[in-house]
């Protein structure tokens, strides 16, 4: 079927059809596709950007300039031809030229390059997350010697543990003790922050040529408006925390070609266990997962002599449990829509009211299955389990089917004293649902709902107002953010980060990126050189890859990442009701969304209702469009045994 | 002279203590000003069910901890009082978990209940017997919390006693001898009523502490977990003002608690007076 002559058909809220657009889009379609899009980005790009200059001039003259920028578009188009699915490529790289008039401010000295002297007898302090000589702390401490190295500045790093972490920042900022320069605090503290006008806006040194250049544009909207606030730069990006599904692809793969396994689930669940073609047809549900993972449950499908777990995730109290609970839920609760409104992309409260949604059936029905999920299919330890303990259990142990959490297993996986994965790593979006709360109609809609998610710490890097040095601050932060630096932290490249992939720049150039193979030292060709000389086999680059994108760009809406002022009580609250007690039995599923509902509508009331709601409204763009455009849902045959596929 | 000690009370005891008074009393949240709110804060307390968990927790862990560490600590004393070979490594051995820190206990505790794979269910495996989930029911978790208490603190209740039997004069054990007393009666009539002064000063001490409880079910149940079945008082405490940030709700919560640690101590020194009369 030719595309050439057909129209984009749309969703109910404008979005793109996908599957039809599947079917409809041939190579030539993407080439012309492509075209149009790079030259309306060059022409669009270069008047924003003239505009953004124009907006933050000063009364400097004005003066004519040519801006030249070559747009390099990567589709890539999944296309159905009988019982096959083809995937294309298309690269199309356009030039444009446009000769406009602009006003640049510069102050002080223009040094792009760094010199030695630049900060030299400057020092800073980071407060971070205490993880050592590896992990977030890691990668402070790695760029406290590049930052001597290259600017001659000093950068202390002081490492908290995740519980206090938020406690000791804001004591540091209420108390004017000023403690800290830098803080890479979970972003959740960010209400607390800005509300207390306690950090830096940076928009004025994004674009300072002073400065190391990252590009705004590259970071997903997910992650950056957890640095965001009112249209302006307060946090420079680093982690692109969401969380995923993963799945242990040996094993999965094994009893796929089972004939006999496949026919067992059929019969009890009265359909195909077909997991790839599910994610490939944006068809992956937890509904689906519960079934799989009570099918992996109880039973030796590792063949150690023991009976296995179909999933785990970790649930102790006092960690980062509320994160896989509100990733789970939130395709039970939240509705895609093109405006923020009252109904729509909601999660956490009614905007209006500031009422706690978390009685509402979404809620209800997705806390249900997360519990379900949990106490059928998950080891009974999984209570007491943090991130070391779903790891070596899923990676190293092979003793859960699945795991859902934050990226790093994708980036584990390659590491010989950690895995047992290399290879045979499965990763996905967070699952979406069959059924979903529709506020609007109060009823729940059977249907399909993606919902992607930017939830975890994201550890982004703020600058304290009290530091004496903010331009200090703010340069190492910035260069960590530059894409070189970025896409070598975030591919492990020096050492296991736990800085997860999100920007462009970090993702392979087939899947919507700026990356290639041989940034992550691969060959092509799905050829294995090995560890240590390649972190990650190609296959699983490649999934988790994929997964990044679809996650933060194809997903039918996203989460909104929760940061109002007591955002962090908030989550402690979940923590204690949902994942503590609800998951120990002690109480039900509605007892415990019961205690969450009185306890934070006390704390709104403590807080002020009035001023929480319209921080809140601020933190979603209340009555704005939603500024989350849904793009391709990509898919790539190549990473999945094609034979895996039951169509 | 007086000056100094005036001094040192006045502004690292009576300050902090009015001030913590004052705050009660208002809606005082981190970073923000604070408002004067009467009693609001205390009658909060009294219907929350969160204050009445955390109250039945403490004094559970501490039922449960107390009279074990203080039986164990005197068996150990009476043990090595006996004419026994390497008595001063045992000592040693025992006076161990008294320098460990609560937080170093508590990652002990991590490890030695480790569901999956610790040494303690390792060893009841190994013997099959069932395997306790110590740290994910949390019918049991207050017993882990307190089991990890009786660890640290039981040499501290021992070494007090030994130091109060190594003092009990010899001439009362031999007249004893002479007139033909079996060593329980001797243990009964002699060593026990010696040892009362050494009692009410571990019980004391012990009390308070433990119902001060905060770094091992803190460390080691990620802050009172599962859900709140080891949350004690001090932990609720925190949670409140440096969680959520009510440092007045934590004020009066704080007060509370101090007003019946009071309470409990004065019928204790009243009955010890009464003992002593």
């Amino acid at each position: 079927m030719s595309g050439g002559g057909k129209r984009r058909k749309k969703g109910k809220n404008g979005e793109l059809d996908l599957p039809y657009l599947r079917k409809i889009v041939s190579r030539r379609a993407a080439l012309s596709t492509a075209a149009k899009v790079g030259i309306t980005a060059v022409v669009v790009g270069a008047a924003a950007g003239v505009g953004g200059y124009l907006a933050g001039s000063a009364a400097a003259p004005a003066v004519p300039s040519t801006v030249t920028k070559t747009v390099e578009k990567t589709v890539t188009t999944t296309k159905s031809v009988g019982a096959a699915t083809v995937t294309e490529t298309a690269t199309v790289t356009k030039t444009a030229t446009k000769t406009v008039e602009k006003t640049v401010t510069v102050t002080g000295t223009p040094t792009v390059t760094p010199t030695k002297e630049m900060f030299k007898g400057v020092k800073i302090t980071v407060a971070t997350l205490a993880c050592g000589e590896i992990d977030v702390s890691g990668v402070c401490y790695w760029y406290a010697k590049k930052f001597k190295e290259l600017t001659g500045g000093e950068m202390e790093v002081i490492e908290i543990p995740y519980g206090d972490l938020h406690v000791k920042i804001l004591a540091d900022v209420t108390t004017g003790a000023g403690k800290y320069d830098i803080f890479e605090p979970m972003s959740f503290l960010m209400g607390d922050l800005l509300a207390g006008d306690y950090v830096w806006c940076i928009d004025q040194w994004i674009d300072d040529p002073r400065f190391p250049k990252w590009y705004p544009e590259d970071v997903p909207y997910p992650i950056a408006i957890q640095s965001r606030w009112g249209g302006h730069w307060y946090g420079v990006p680093l982690d692109c925390d969401a969380w995923f599904l993963f799945w242990n692809m040996r094993y999965m793969n094994k009893w796929l070609r089972d004939k006999d396994k496949r026919r067992e689930f059929k019969d009890r669940y009265g359909y195909e266990l077909n997991p790839y073609k599910w994610l490939r047809d944006r068809e992956l549900t937890w509904q689906k997962v519960r079934d799989m993972a009570e099918f992996f449950t109880g039973w030796d499908w590792n063949e150690d002599g023991e009976p296995d777990y179909g999933i785990v995730m970790a649930l102790k109290s006092g960690e980062q449990g509320p994160y896989w609970w509100d990733s789970f839920v939130a395709p039970f609760v939240v509705s895609p829509g093109p405006m923020m409104d009252r109904y729509h992309n909601i999660f956490w409260h009614d905007p209006e009211t500031m009422e706690p949604l978390l009685k509402h059936p979404g809620f209800v029905e997705g806390t249900k299955l997360f519990y379900e999920i949990n106490k059928k299919c998950g080891p009974p330890e999984a209570i007491s389990f943090s991130f070391a303990e779903i790891y070596d259990f899923y990676l190293m142990k092979q003793k859960a089917m699945f795991l859902t959490g934050p990226p790093d297993p994708f980036s584990y996986a390659g590491y010989p004293e950690w895995s047992r994965l290399r290879g045979y790593q499965m990763t996905a979006p967070i699952p979406g649902s069959e059924i979903f709360y529709d506020r609007e109609e109060g009823r729940l809609v059977e249907r399909t709902n993606l919902i992607g998610n930017a939830s975890g710490g994201s550890w982004h890097f703020w600058i304290s107002k009290l530091s004496k040095n903010p331009e200090a601050c703010y340069w190492i932060s910035a260069y960590m953010a530059t894409p070189k630096e970025h896409l070598e932290t975030t591919s492990y490249k020096y050492f296991p980060t736990g800085v997860d992939p999100g920007f462009r720049t970090d993702l392979l150039r087939d899947y919507g990126g700026k990356a290639t193979l041989a940034d992550f030292n691969l060959p092509g060709d799905f050829k294995d050189p090995g560890y240590p000389k390649a972190k990650y086999h190609e296959a699983d680059l490649r999934r988790g890859h994929i997964a990044v994108h679809n996650n933060y760009y194809a997903m039918d809406g996203q989460y909104t990442y929760y940061r109002i002022p007591g955002a962090a009580a908030v989550l402690t609250i979940i923590d204690t009701h949902i994942i503590g007690e609800l998951m120990t039995g002690a109480v039900s599923v509605e007892e415990a969304l019961d205690r969450c509902y009185r306890e934070i509508e006390k704390l709104i009331d403590e807080y002020g209702r009035e001023k929480l709601a319209d921080w809140y409204q601020k933190s979603i763009n209340y009555g704005k469009p939603n500024p989350y455009r849904r793009e391709l849902w990509i898919w790539d045959d190549r990473v999945v045994p094609k034979d895996l596929i039951f169509d | 002279m007086l000056a100094i000690a005036l001094l040192y009370v006045l502004s690292l005891v009576i300050f902090p203590l009015a001030y913590s008074i004052v705050m009660s009393f208002t809606d005082w949240k981190l970073g923000e000003p604070a408002r004067f709110i009467g009693i609001r804060n205390y009658y909060s307390e009294f219907i929350d069910y969160r204050f009445h968990n955390s109250l039945k927790v403490t004094f559970l862990i501490t039922g449960v901890a107390v009279p074990i560490e203080m039986a164990l600590g005197l068996v150990l004393a009476t043990l090595l009082n006996l004419k026994i070979r390497f008595k001063s490594a045992f000592k040693i051995i025992f006076l161990i978990p008294l320098f460990c820190s609560p937080v170093a206990v508590s990652m002990l505790g991590q490890v030695i209940l480790y569901e999956a794979g610790g040494p303690v269910n390792g060893y009841l495996k190994l013997l099959g017997l069932p395997q306790p989930h110590w740290r994910t029911d949390r019918n049991l978790a207050p017993f882990s919390v307190a089991l990890c208490d009786i660890w640290e603190w039981t040499p501290f209740c021992f070494l007090i006693f030994f130091a109060a039997i190594q003092a009990i004069p010899r001439v009362y054990y031999e007249a004893a001898e002479i007139d033909g007393a079996s060593g329980f009666q001797i243990f009964r009539h002699i060593t026990l009523p010696m040892l009362t002064y050494a009692f009410i000063t571990v019980l004391m001490f012990r009390l308070v502490d433990t119902l001060r409880l905060f770094e091992i079910p803190f460390l080691l149940f990620g802050g009172g977990g599962p859900g709140i079945a080891t949350e004690t008082q001090t932990i609720y405490i925190y949670k409140k003002g440096f969680r959520s940030f009510l440092m007045g709700e934590a004020s009066a919560n704080s007060i509370v608690f101090l007003v019946i640690v009071m309470v409990i101590m004065m019928i204790f020194i009243k009955k010890v007076r009464k003992y002593y009369a």
